[in-house]
This record gives C-alpha cells, structure tokens and sequence, in this order.
C-alpha cells in the first residue's frame, strides 16, 4: 500500500506538470490552426509528433535517472567530481580551477534556463536554417560562460583573499594562480567565438575588434580585481575611472582603448606587486 | 629560559567607528598553551585577527618571533599558523587542494608528514578528495587545524578550533598539541569558551572583557583550581566577569 502511495505521489509530482504543459501546446497549436486556417490533418501531425517527443523524452529522462541519487552522482552540490590522488604536494594549481568551478556552480540549468537558454531561443529568428540556429545559441552560451567567468575571477579572488590572509602567499603567485586558467579559458573561448561571428557573415576585421577589445577588457578586469582582493579593497571606484578613460578615448579615437586597456592593467598589476 | 613567541603590547583595533580592543597587552612563550577566555563580543576573534595580520591594530604592536605584524608582515606570517573559521574554507575545492595551496602560499617544500599522520589520526584522509562544501563542521574544524599546523609554525592560532569536533578527534588534536609544546617547538593561543580545556592543558588564561586583559591566570593558579574542584574555575570566571 504504502509502495503504491509512494509511486502514485512520483506520478502525480511528475507526470502533471508534463501533462499540463503538453495540453496547453495542443490547445495553443489548434488556436493557431484555426486562426490561421491551417489543414485539420496537418495540425493533427503536428501534435502528434510534439505528443511522440514528449513521451519518448519523459521516457529517456525517467530511465537515466533510474538508480541513482543526485547526490551520488556529483563530488559536490555545485560540481563533478575531482580524481582521487594519493599524493598531497604544495602547488597553487587548484586556485586557478576555483573561478572555473564557480562559474559551473552558477551555470547549473536553473539559472541557465532564464539566463542564457530564453534569450537564445528568442535571438534565433524563424526560418533560419539549422546551423545558424545552433551559431547563434553557441555565441550566447560562450558570452555568458565568458561573462561569468568574468565575475567569477573577482568573487573567487576576493573569497581567496580572505582564506590566505594570514600565508605569506605573494602577489604574483596569487595572481598567477587566480587568473592563469581562468584567462586561457577567455582567449579560447573568444578566439572560438570570434570564428562563428565570421561563420555568422560578420566581417572579420569587425569580429576581430570585438575580440581583441573584449579581452583588453578582461585584461584589465583581472588586473584590477586581483589587485584589489590581495589589499582587501572594493574595485568599483578603479573600474568606473579606468572604463571611462577607455570610452573617451575609443570615442576619440577608434581602437585605441586596446593598447590602453593593457598600459592600465599593468599600471594596476605594478601596485598590487608593491604590496 | 624559553623565548617569547607572542608579544602583544597595547593594540588597539577597531571596526569602523567601534572600538573592539582597548590596549591589550600579553605575552605569550615557547611550550605555551595560551587560552583567551571571555563572553561572547569581547573581542577574542578580534585579537586573533590582528595577531593573525588579518586586521591591522589602530595603536600599539604585535610582535610574532620579533617580527612586528605591521612592519615585518611577511616575516611574522612565516611564523604563523592561523586555523581559519570554518566558513571561511574554500567550498569549490577539495580537502587535499587546500592542504596544496596552504603548503605553497607557506612556501613549503613538501606537505608535513606530521600532519599528514594527524588527518589519518582524525580519519580525515577519506574526505580528502571529496568537496569542502559537502563536509560538516566537524570535518571542516579538522581540516582548519590541519591547515594551521603547516609548515612548523611557531605560533599556532586557534579560534574556537575545538567546536564541532568529536570528543576522539578533540582528544587526538590536543594530544598532538600537548606533543609539539612538549618538545618547545611552538606556542599554542586558543580562543575558546571550553573551561574543560583551560583547566586540563592551559599553561596561562587570561580573561578579556570590554576588549581588556582583565584577569591573567599562571599555571600554579589553574593548577591550584584544577585540585580545588571541577567547578572552581567556571566559579572564578563568573566572578570576574561579573
């Protein structure tokens, strides 16, 4: 009794959602149909195949997550699991995973079905072939890895910060440590974005400057929120001046907040090393 | 005669516009197990941060091994094992990621074999693989003593290092403690609200209040009060505190 309670409670947690959902597709597709006086038959497929997706997907759902507890799945709540080592050797290599980890602890599907996946969907225009469907939703899914990654840098750092105050960790490890993965994920990921603006029909000198001015802004970012977060300092005041400075300029004269941008970075960086 | 470790000479600290610490002064020696009592709010944590060099003092100095807090930050650090809050561990990595960036943030060659043994001790060595957030507060508590006992420190500072540990693995720590002490290899300043622990392994007390030394206790006197009975000590703390 208590099994069939339990199964008929999973049933109706699970399967009314889905069934509601599905209902209002086939009433939103008949209004449609007869607005737009659509063939009955042709609507009548339609459904059908939307009905077949369904259930075949609430199939494969139900089977994958058959056995197995979400918590056994992962290491963490937030993100996989790491390999078991037998050694334990003194490395800062585990600080520049931290932004990466961050950034997925974020990313998981609630936040990203609002933040990432609605406007994608929206962004691709109907009509549009395939290939330039999935363009489209790759460039949002990399903008928003790599924005995160952003944010993620600084938060981390700051978190850092915090934990090794009382180390004697010098700058440049800590700010080596906290952005080395972090950066070489920003440069990837725009290089691979970059690619599919041009695949987009972008002209590539344009996608080109987008690229390059996105990671003068990284650079300077990065070199600002490490700095700050090894003092124990709030950025905000540093990167309203230095982002002014590089609008007035770039309105000024096209292209030349880039080389700014990283004569600022390092003019940031060379305070933090005089900590 | 043993070195000073700890010189604390009338620090001042303060959050904002609130003064937390009004001219502590103690000193604290090689073989030493330091206990800094008091009610909540004192500025017990507030102490330790600055001899910590997490908070700088708004007057007076701390000397860590002669090295000022201030002035020698570096050098005073090197000197230093601080078992950071619980809260404060990093949850995206995993126990032995700590251990590595704690042992090369100390500028250590190699993680001690002596703390290794002491996480087997604690049966800490299967969680370390495994996220700091998934862990408990006991777990985490291990962990941040693990992390102050790095690299030989000199002085070892603890805040309430012993809440959340279970009573084997509190035992196992203060043995290890009571070890290192033994053989004049560091100072111990503990935090804490444990009478248990100041009466059974505290070489000297002393009583904060209003961010005071108000009271010091030396080690004839909590031994004077350990013979006198269970409850002398709580009996004398409550008078001062009153």
């Amino acid at each position: 009794m208590r099994t069939y309670s339990r199964l008929l409670a999973i049933l109706v947690v699970t399967l009314l959602p889905l069934a509601t959902q599905l209902l209002a597709v086939w009433v939103l597709f008949v209004a449609m149909g007869v607005a737009g006086d659509v063939d009955a038959a042709i609507v009548g497929k339609v459904i059908l195949w939307v009905t077949v997706a369904t259930a075949v997907g609430a199939a494969v759902g139900w089977w994958l997550a058959r056995g197995s507890r979400a918590d056994a799945l992962e290491g963490s709540r937030y993100v996989g699991r790491v390999k078991v080592r037998a050694e334990t050797l003194p490395s800062a290599a585990a600080l520049s995973g931290w932004p990466l980890a961050q950034v997925r602890a974020w990313g998981r599907p609630e936040n990203l079905r609002i933040l990432v996946l609605i406007p994608a969907l929206f962004a691709v225009q109907a009509g549009s072939s395939a290939v330039h469907g999935l363009s489209v939703l790759a460039i949002w899914v990399l903008g928003g890895y790599l924005g995160g990654l952003l944010r993620a840098v600084w938060d981390t750092a700051r978190s850092a910060s915090d934990w090794l105050r009382s180390t004697p960790i010098p700058f440049a490890q800590f700010a080596w440590g906290m952005t080395r993965r972090a950066l070489l994920h920003q440069f990837v990921g725009t290089a691979v974005a970059a690619a599919v603006m041009i695949s987009l029909g972008a002209p590539w000198p344009s996608a080109l400057y987008v690229s390059v001015l996105w990671l003068a802004i990284v650079v300077l970012s990065y070199g600002i929120f490490v700095v700050d977060a090894y003092r124990s300092r709030q950025p905000l005041v540093r990167l309203v001046v230095s982002f002014a400075t590089l609008a007035i300029v770039e309105a000024r004269e096209h292209g030349w907040s880039i080389p700014l941008a990283a004569l600022l970075a390092a003019w940031h960086f060379r305070a933090g090393a005089k900590t | 005669m043993t070195s000073i470790v700890l010189d604390v000479r009338d620090v001042h600290a303060r959050y904002g516009k609130q003064e937390v610490l009004r001219g502590v002064t103690l000193q604290v020696r090689t073989g030493q197990w330091f206990c800094l009592l008091g009610p909540n709010g004192v500025g017990k944590s507030t102490l330790l941060h600055c001899v910590a060099a997490r908070l700088v003092p708004s007057a007076g100095d701390i000397l860590v091994c002669d090295h000022s807090v201030r002035t020698s930050t570096v050098d005073a650090k090197r000197k230093l094992g601080y078992g950071c809050a619980p809260e404060q561990l990093p949850g995206l990595l995993t126990g032995r990621q700590c251990l590595e960036v704690y042992a090369s943030a100390k500028e250590l060659e190699c993680v001690d074999p002596e703390v290794i043994e002491l996480a087997e001790a604690l049966k800490f060595t299967m969680y370390l693989d495994r996220f700091v957030d998934t862990y408990s507060l006991g777990t985490r508590q291990k962990l941040c003593v693990l992390l102050a006992l790095l690299g030989q420190p000199e002085l070892i500072v603890l805040d309430e290092a012993f809440n959340g540990l279970d009573p084997a693995s509190a035992l196992v720590v203060k043995r290890h403690l009571q070890e290192r002490l033994a053989a004049n290899r560091c100072a111990v300043l503990l935090a804490t609200h444990s009478l248990d622990i100041v009466e059974h392994y505290a070489d000297k007390a002393a009583l904060l209040l209003d961010g005071k030394v108000v009271r010091e206790w030396s080690d004839s006197e909590i031994a004077a009060m350990r013979e006198q009975g269970a409850a002398r000590f709580e009996e004398a703390l409550a008078g001062e505190s009153s």
